[in-house]
């Protein structure tokens, strides 16, 4: 599914990220642990075409093509999606109209017609079911004066209408209450399944209590120090990123 | 001829006319005038308007949804067998002059005082009532001076929405200069939509508001060869309230220049602006918001809000906000910015699969849309986004986000 090489990557002339290697597997839950500044929001945002971050070295091949080949919507079309750390506020342009377009883009891409709006609007529906969100939600502008769960919430209803192939959650447990976690935990797992695969990138352990991970990994100073099973999270539950890194 | 001596031919009134020979036509020289330049339209003779085109199917004007009894003017002439007469509304075509735009205030305020066509409406007190001043610009043998005047007196408690649409656009000048008189707990709504792009457009708005009443303007120019407005708004009394809102957005050479002042007399007194410009090509646009609060208007309170997208290199936007705050219990806020699209904005459109220039098309409907869905009326926001799609880049982008 994902195959990540030696990636090197920098903002300006700051190196980030200093050699990741990572492959995650079709139905895998990958999570990437660490310290703040340790390069994980960075990771996902150049798996998603970020024009802040230049790649200098390595590759990520995607479903056998090559990611960095593609602008950022095309990686989307291809099935990549990234739940933001911090969802951007659009004045201007209601959430119904982006839920819609982004569907279309991908159905296009997919060699299929536009959804008939009846239909579309049976299947948002559903989703915001299972976000737990009311209609209303649908009609203002995009995360314009949501409440930071609500954002979150937005981006997982996005990710269920989307359906990926590949999802890149960055920090989508910080700033949430123990409900909200619960709701955005079941709509993640509401949708693992074998051909879809997940990178959740966090710091703490609160959303790996929901979602289960089959592979942790512990990010610092741009490399990928430490790999295991569910385990290793709990170890650094217990020790923290500096006992552990230490013991690495 | 010059249109300096062409419009001074045009007089009927001396005493304006030889303040016009006087003055002249503003120049970048004046600090009001600096980022406009006249120079083609120096260069243009404009004759009287004679009006006496036929004038047929003025419902091609009407804004679906907005319904409100018709007055027209045609080349700066009021035409009263094309205007519905309204209950409570009193023409009078020879009024006493209230002189509150200044004669010597420029050359365009010059020349229209020496033109004498001045008209006044008296609202009914108590009132409430929708009304659709249509300007038309027709083509005569050659370009003409359109120069209404018009005297707006609202009576206590009366409320009028009114639609001013500038429409035709055959080359001509039109210059106006209305002014607006609110009696106590008076309210006018009024929208400019501009629409007449080939016209030289210059207007000049004077607004007094008594206590507890309330002026609210929104100027809607979707670009035009020179459109220029400037509103003036003396908060008399207090609890008087005065919003003004724009929203420009030019291409091609196209210049759109807006002048605002506030003057926050009494205390209690609130005033809001918001404008919003757009700038591609070589267009120019301009917004030149003074805020005046005098000494003894405590507990005023004003907000303005200035926002700006550039989106070509050639394209020049000229922002200048002024506050004069002489009093010392207010609440003041200002704020004005000029930028391309975010670039974070476009990055999440983009990571939902949305192509580039179909989200830069989005994003630029956006920044207009914040002025266009604040219209109190629904119709004519409907009527703004529509055009909106017209001058925009990606009109199916933009037909199918306000369907």
């Amino acid at each position: 599914m994902l195959e990540i090489t030696n990636l090197h990557a920098r903002v300006g002339d700051k190196p980030i990220l200093k050699g990741i290697n990572l492959s995650v597997g079709a139905g895998e839950v990958h999570a990437i642990m660490g310290p703040n500044g340790s390069g994980k929001s960075t990771l996902s945002s150049v798996l998603a075409g970020h024009g802040d971050y230049e790649v200098t070295d390595g590759s990520i091949i995607y479903q056998g093509q090559d990611l960095l080949d593609l602008e950022p919507e095309e990686r989307a079309r291809a099935g990549v999606f990234l739940s933001f750390q911090y969802p951007v506020e659009v004045p201007g342009v209601k959430n119904i109209y982006l839920l819609k377009s982004a569907l279309n883009a991908k159905r296009a891409h997919m060699g299929l017609d536009e959804i008939n709006p009846v239909e579309f609007l049976k299947l948002v529906r559903e989703k915001l079911t299972l976000m737990k969100m009311d209609e209303s939600f649908l009609h203002r502008n995009i995360n314009q004066g949501f409440s930071g769960g609500e954002k979150k919430r937005n981006e997982i209803l996005q990710m269920q209408l989307l359906e990926p192939t590949l999802a890149l959650l960055d920090e989508t447990d910080s700033g949430l209450d123990v409900d909200a976690l619960r709701i955005v935990g079941d709509g993640i797992n509401h949708l693992r399944a074998p051909e879809r695969s997940f990178v959740m990138v966090t710091h703490y352990q609160r959303l790996l209590d929901h979602v289960k991970p089959d592979r942790v990994h512990v990010l610092a100073d741009g490399q990928i120090k430490a790999s295991g099973d569910f385990s290793l999270a709990m170890q650094l539950e217990k020790e923290g990123y500096e006992g552990l890194l230490q013991n690495a | 001829m010059s249109a300096l001596q062409s419009l001074q031919g045009l007089a009927k009134n001396a005493s304006a006319a030889a303040t016009l020979a006087d003055i002249g036509l503003p120049t970048p020289r004046l600090e009001g005038w600096k980022y406009l330049s006249l120079r083609t339209l120096e260069n243009t003779e404009f004759a009287a308007p004679q009006a006496r085109a036929a004038i047929t199917a003025l419902g091609e004007y009407d804004v679906p949804g907005f319904q409100a009894a018709r007055l027209v003017w045609v080349n700066g002439q009021f035409q009263p067998k094309l205007s519905d007469s309204v209950d409570g509304v009193f023409v009078s075509e020879s009024p006493t002059d209230w002189d509150r735009v200044p004669v010597n205030r420029d050359g365009f305020c010059a020349a229209n005082a020496a033109a004498g066509n001045l008209i006044q409406f008296s609202i009914a007190p108590g009132l409430s009532l929708p009304l659709h001043c249509l300007f038309l610009s027709v083509a005569e043998d050659a370009p003409v001076a359109a120069q209404p005047r018009i005297q707006w007196k609202i009576a206590a408690n009366a409320q009028v929405t009114l639609l001013e649409q500038h429409a035709g656009g055959a080359g001509n000048l039109v210059n106006s200069v209305q002014s607006f008189d609110l009696a106590r707990d008076a309210g006018v709504t009024r929208y400019k939509l501009m629409s007449a792009k080939g016209d030289y457009n210059t207007a000049q708005t004077r607004a007094d508001v008594d206590a507890n009443a309330r002026f609210e303007n929104h100027v809607l120019d979707l670009g035009g060869k020179l459109h220029r407005d400037e509103i003036q708004v003396a908060l008399n009394a207090e609890h008087a309230f005065t919003r003004l809102n724009g929203l420009s957005c030019v291409n091609g050479r196209e210049v759109s220049d807006s002048h605002t002042r506030i003057e926050h007399r009494v205390p209690n007194t609130t005033s809001a602006q918001h404008y919003r410009g757009i700038a591609d090509g070589r267009g120019k646009s301009v917004f030149n918001g003074v805020v005046v609060i005098e000494k003894d208007a405590q507990k005023s309170a004003t907000e303005q809000k200035n926002a700006n997208l550039l989106l070509s290199d050639k394209a020049e936007i000229n922002p200048k906000p002024e506050l004069q705050i002489h009093a010392d219990d207010v609440t003041a806020s200002h704020g004005s910015t000029v930028g391309n699209l975010d670039p974070a904005q476009l990055f999440y459109l983009r990571q939902r699969g949305i192509g580039l220039a179909e989200a830069r098309a989005l994003l630029t409907f956006a920044f207009a849309e914040q002025i266009a869905e604040a219209l109190p009326s629904e119709a004519l926001a409907r009527a703004v986004e529509k055009r909106l799609a017209t001058v925009l880049p990606a009109v199916e982008v933009i037909g199918d986000v306000i369907e």
